[in-house]
């Protein structure tokens, strides 16, 4: 780092900012480091380890603009502030943007066992033995396991006063197969990830749950497609989440609501949703990413977005804050120091209702459209109001009974059409975040976390063969 | 920026012989980004910078590690490579690996790269497209956004051999989006143009199109579920042609048993009509380069041949594992990750009829511009599923309605091999994917 601090170049690229005419500078170190190791079919394929580094500087003299440097030599860090102001000055009149305020805030994950030092073997070990216990099955045609760690540190300073410290370690393991029969072949995944250390890696029993995934890839290869049409559904508290985050989350995304690109612009203080449902955005929720402050220097904390099916907020980063009479909410987050920070969700899920799981399923007949073993993700447009996503196995169910399985599930619907349909709510909140993967956005991939508990709805689109 | 992507690899490789590893290969990459993001007529924010990365695989005997990062100090170098090392040393050999290419090599292809890039008038741009962004008055029309992605980059290779590759590229992008209001009612449809050049495209030519299917979008039709015929435009085709080809024609999903092409080889696995290249050194594309990641001279070939399957793509892992050449399609999914055999510009050739032509052949069916989800589809079992956002219903060539929400749905090499009713002349890319508008009988359609 030619002898300089991340924290010291930090509030040297601010300090400097502001003697060439910035009316607002913040600027931002951020480190991640991660390793992957890959079993495909019994053999170790990869064994990858990155660490990505750099400084961001966003700088608002006109408007507002960007710049980042991955060498630390102050040369490069001012020339970066020098880039960040020239484009600024280019913009022409001036931007508004709200104030993130001034403060101290810092977040360490605790971990026992730091993975990055823990022995390679010890974690080959874990993988290889999941990895090959699959093929060992007659019908898995692939396998493939990985294991991740990822500790992402940021610096955030502003020439508000505002300095923000952050340590996120998150451990995991994801596990997939493709199992053939009669010419057919299906895929399925599942993952977990802990926020911490390896202690977590040795306290789950993977074969157990890599058992899980194998038995269910073999079940619904043989299982049949569901007659395309539309549904009503009860959504587990895993694909939940995604649901969510797609029908409502990128709306709520205020840059959509300032383009004026999201179906909801304009809706705050109307009903959006059924009665039942309450939906937040938050920083730090169990099982979730913690977010305590964003890449503008603003705190993260816990958006309402619906209360009660009523819309009562947007997401906001400075700019989009400032645009809609709002404070920032702590939602400007970027994937990496080179990535201009965007208004993206955290953690954002349905608060628990009242019902149990089973009351949901009573008398109920259409689909159990689940998340375990699910493949992909989803997408929105947020303009024009329609989502679509991938779910895992899934079932056909009659009058409250489970009656086959299907596979091949892609469920699609209106962002409001959805949410006012929704019936009930149960209790079951899980949350989770993932080291495999996120959420993209303008081509950046943002740590998220999803979840929510189950959901009965009376309609959804369900595509099919 | 201090350090040049040429040294940094050949001193990665140096370092990495010191340490008595057998086998290196280093690629480093500088880029300088920049992106205008305009959004409502005023400039949301503008963005450029510098950086330099470093990825690194060694292999001691069969024990293989990859590694790397950025590069922002003297000695950064040194210490990714010791710990690449580090790691291959304690790692498990892998008994399908057979070497990295001995020597490295590039073909004759002209990379894509534009040199009026190294020189931009920001200021200038931005007025520009603030311009733009300002042009559709009336009418219900506003531009929601508008945004240009411009990147040059510097690519350098270097192996265990000492020879040194490096190649200059650029590439653009465009991206426009329009919002048309009537009566409560609201609608929005995008365009982009992927590229290399900033010459290749008008943003004034993005947005009319954009213009005229949100002022369409605005009265929209429903459609009953059923089969119908429905005609790909030529970026949506590249969207699911990307999402479930490019997987299944790759040797390492072949090997592992996640192709249904596996074992098709020679066979007719799409329509007579479907001819589709792999074609790095076609000058001008997305991805012509004239070396892949490893370091192999980039050549054309073709992966099927009037629907029948010639080749799958290989790197040096997986083509080794068959005892033949690597094909040259190593690609890095990022610089401080392993390569992986991957198309490089996958064009499907376009068939006689112009795409207006073909609509005005369409009896009563879809015309489908915008979908999401399609990259949802899976590529393991050939199951196409995409929600169209925007989408035109036809009945005896003429424009009825638009269709919006309904998803489409089908197996993709049925679809391809037995339900092709034609293809354009015109073609079009998203990302490396170059193809015409296919137009398809029964496909499915899902609807309220």
């Amino acid at each position: 780092m030619n002898g300089a601090l991340p924290e010291d170049v930090v509030l040297k690229a601010i300090d400097y900012a502001i003697s060439r005419g910035a009316r607002l500078a913040i600027a931002r170190f951020h480190e991640r480091r991660r390793e992957l190791i890959v079993f495909d079919g019994g053999a170790l394929r990869e064994y990858a380890f990155s660490v990505s580094s750099g400084v961001g500087v966003e700088v608002y003299s006109n408007g507002r603009g960007y710049s980042f440097t991955t060498s630390l030599s102050w040369d490069a860090v001012r020339r970066a502030v020098d880039t960040a102001l020239e484009l600024s000055k280019a913009q022409g009149r001036p931007v508004e943007f709200s104030s993130g305020g001034s403060g101290l805030l810092s977040y360490r994950s605790s971990y026992k066992v730091n993975p990055f030092t823990v022995a390679p073997e010890d974690k080959i070990r874990v993988v290889e033995e999941v990895n090959k216990e699959a093929l060992r099955l007659e019908g898995i045609a692939s396998s493939v396991t990985r294991m991740a760690f990822e500790s992402d540190y940021r610096l955030v300073a502003t020439s508000e006063g505002f300095r923000g410290e952050s340590e996120v370690m998150l451990s995991g393991l994801a596990h997939s197969v493709v199992a053939r029969q009669a010419g057919v072949m299906e895929r399925v995944g599942d993952m977990r990830t802990f926020e911490g250390g390896f202690e977590h890696i040795e306290s789950v029993d993977w074969l157990g749950f890599s058992d899980e995934v194998n038995k269910l890839a073999l079940k619904v290869v043989s299982s049949k497609t569901p007659t395309p049409g539309s549904y009503r559904a009860i959504v587990d508290n895993e694909l939940v989440g995604v649901v969510i985050h797609e029908a409502l989350g990128h709306a709520s995304e205020g840059d959509h609501v300032v383009s004026g690109t999201s179906v909801i612009a304009g809706m705050a203080g109307s009903r959006v949703a059924g009665e039942h449902v309450t939906i937040v955005d938050n920083g730090l929720v169990e099982g979730g990413y913690p977010v305590v402050f964003d890449d503008e220097g603003s705190a993260k904390v816990e958006t309402v977005v619906v209360d009660r099916g009523v819309l009562r907020g947007y997401l906001t980063s400075r700019v989009v804050a400032g645009k809609l009479g709002l404070k920032p909410s702590g939602n400007a987050r970027a994937e990496g120091y080179d990535n201009v920070p965007l208004v993206r969700q955290t953690n954002f899920y349905i608060k628990p209702g009242d019902w149990r799981v089973e009351e949901l399923f009573e008398g109920f007949t259409g689909l159990y459209i689940r998340g375990k073993g699910m493949v992909g993700g989803g997408q929105v447009d947020p303009g024009n109001g329609m989502f679509s996503f991938n779910a895992g196995p899934s079932y056909v169910v009659r009058n409250g009974e489970i009656v086959e399985m299907v596979r091949g599930v892609l469920m699609a619907g209106s962002i409001l059409e959805f949410l006012r349909g929704v019936e009930a709510v149960a209790r079951d909140l899980k949350v989770e975040t993932s080291v495999f993967g996120g959420c993209g956005k303008d081509g950046q991939l943002a740590r998220v976390g999803l979840g929510g508990p189950h959901v009965r709805v009376n309609r959804v689109i369900v595509g099919g063969v | 920026m201090e350090f040049r992507a040429r040294d940094v690899a050949f001193e990665a490789v140096r370092e990495a012989l010191k340490l008595g590893v057998s086998e290196v290969e280093a690629i480093a990459v500088w880029r300088r980004p920049l992106t205008i993001d305009i959004v409502r007529g005023e400039v949301n924010v503008a963005r450029s910078g510098e950086g330099l990365a470093l990825g690194v695989r060694v292999a001691i005997g069969k024990r293989v590690a990859v590694g790397g990062g950025s590069v922002r100090a003297p000695g950064d170098v040194k210490h990714i490579v010791e710990a690449v090392v580090r790691i291959a040393r304690a790692s498990r050999e892998d008994p399908n690996w057979r070497g990295l290419p001995e020597r490295i090599s590039a073909s004759s292809a002209k990379s894509s790269y534009d040199a009026r890039l190294e020189k931009l008038d920001v200021g200038g741009l931005v007025k520009e497209m603030l311009e733009v962004s300002r042009g559709p008055s009336g009418g219900g029309l506003e531009v929601a956004g508008l945004q240009l992605y411009a990147v040059i980059s510097e690519r350098a290779l270097s192996n265990t051999s000492l020879d040194v590759l490096e190649e200059r590229s650029s590439r653009v992008s465009g991206y426009v989006e329009v919002k048309a209001v009537e009566s409560g009612v609201q609608s929005i449809c995008r365009e982009y143009h992927m590229g290399y050049s900033l010459g290749e495209f008008k943003f004034e030519d993005l947005l009319e199109n954009a213009s005229r299917r949100a002022l369409r979008g605005l009265r929209t039709v429903s459609v009953e579920p059923g089969r119908y015929t429905v005609v790909l435009s030529p970026k949506v085709t590249a969207g699911v042609v990307n999402a479930i080809l490019s997987p299944a024609v790759t040797a390492d999903n072949v090997q592992r048993g996640r192709s249904p092409l596996a074992g098709k080889l020679n066979n007719m696995v799409l329509g007579e009509d479907v001819t589709i290249t792999d074609d790095p050194t076609r000058e001008g594309l997305y991805s012509t380069t004239s070396f892949d990641d490893e370091g192999v001279a980039t050549r054309a070939k073709t992966i099927t041949r009037k629907g029948v399957l010639e080749t799958f793509l290989y790197d040096t892992y997986t083509a080794r594992i068959e005892g033949r050449e690597s094909t040259g399609n190593a690609a890095r999914p990022g610089v401080t990750v392993a390569p992986r055999p991957a198309p490089l510009n996958l064009i499907m050739e376009g068939g006689s009829e112009s795409f207006d032509s073909l609509l005005s052949s369409v009896r009563r069916g879809l015309v489908v511009y915008e979908t999401i989800g399609e990259w949802l589809s899976n590529p393991v079992s050939g199951h196409l599923n995409a929600t169209v956002t925007y989408g035109e219903l036809i009945e005896d060539g003429e424009f009825k309605g638009v269709v919006r929400g309904v998803v489409i749905s089908g197996n993709f090499y049925n679809l391809f091999k037995d339900n092709i009713e034609g293809l354009s002349r015109e073609l079009d890319n998203m990302y490396n994917v170059y193809t015409p508008a296919v137009m398809l009988r029964n496909v499915t359609v899902s609807s309220k």
